[in-house]
């Protein structure tokens, strides 16, 4: 087996925290812009 | 909000990064030879040591925003090392976790009180205290100063942290690269290792420019709120 199971985790964890960055990053951006937009509405 | 430039920029070092990503992957998992003693766990080292770099990056950008801001008070300096600081920690701990599971098969163990993971340790609470610092000052200025003195003064955990496999009989292997005498690694793992530390700088200078993109929103967000 060579400790694939390990290298895989790594690797996974790794994508996962990245990928888990970016899908804050991107709510985040689409929170703002959604009450950006509601208080452009009310204006 | 955002300018065409920034939406270039991002553009850019997206896709640059992913397009370095992908044969970073495939070169690690299947171009790398396996090492002659660690066998192929050592793969683990391609994304072990670019996210530790990546770390000492960020903290590094931390420590010239930092300096920048209490010299010459412009919050856009403030805002990079902020921003930076959210980055360094992500990849610090990912750096961590990495050469934690490396460690399992190869030293038996999880975790040490070896010099360099302590150090890197500490230097991940360093900024993670900074981060808190911020959100929790009463005072977003007030808050914002006293975290560019955390982050300068954080900035000496990163050559201790480097140098602490020279200076301390230590698990962790010592520097394999940077070194009299060059290179100690075989040319096929050094090409890998290096493209997946350029993948990783692409990736963090991508990260930067849609962390600060985002603050930009949440400032003229808080800046219209007041105004209402």
């Amino acid at each position: 087996m060579d400790n694939w199971p390990y290298i895989v985790a790594a690797y996974a964890l790794t994508g996962l925290s990245l990928l888990g960055y970016l899908w804050y990053l991107r709510q985040a951006e689409r929170r703002i812009r959604c009450e950006q937009e509601t208080r452009h509405v009310q204006q | 909000m955002m300018t065409r430039s920034t939406h270039v920029c991002r553009a850019v070092l997206g896709w640059s990064s992913l397009g370095l990503l992908l044969p970073g992957l495939f070169a690690a998992l299947i171009l790398a030879p396996p090492d002659a003693v660690q066998g192929n766990v050592q793969r683990i080292m391609y994304v072990h040591v670019p996210a530790a770099w990546v770390g000492f990056l960020a903290f590094f950008v931390v420590f010239v925003g930092s300096v920048l801001y209490l010299v010459r008070g412009t919050p856009g300096w403030d805002s990079l090392a902020a921003a930076s600081a959210e980055i360094g920690v992500l990849f610090t701990a990912q750096a961590i976790v990495a050469g934690a599971i490396w460690g399992k098969p190869t030293w038996g163990t999880w975790w040490t009180w070896d010099p360099r993971l302590t150090t890197t340790a500490i230097l991940l609470l360093i900024y993670a205290g900074y981060l808190l610092l911020r959100s929790m000052a009463s005072e977003a200025r007030r808050g914002a100063r006293l975290a560019a003195v955390l982050g300068i003064v954080g900035f000496v955990d990163i050559p201790i942290t480097y140098m602490s496999v020279l200076w301390w009989r230590t698990l962790h292997q010592g520097p394999s690269i940077l070194r009299s005498g060059g290179p100690t690694m075989a040319t096929p793992m050094l090409l890998v290792l290096l493209l997946n530390v350029l993948a990783f700088s692409v990736l963090y200078g991508y990260l930067l420019v849609r962390r600060l993109d985002l603050q930009r929103l949440e400032t003229h967000m808080l800046a219209v709120t007041r105004e209402g």
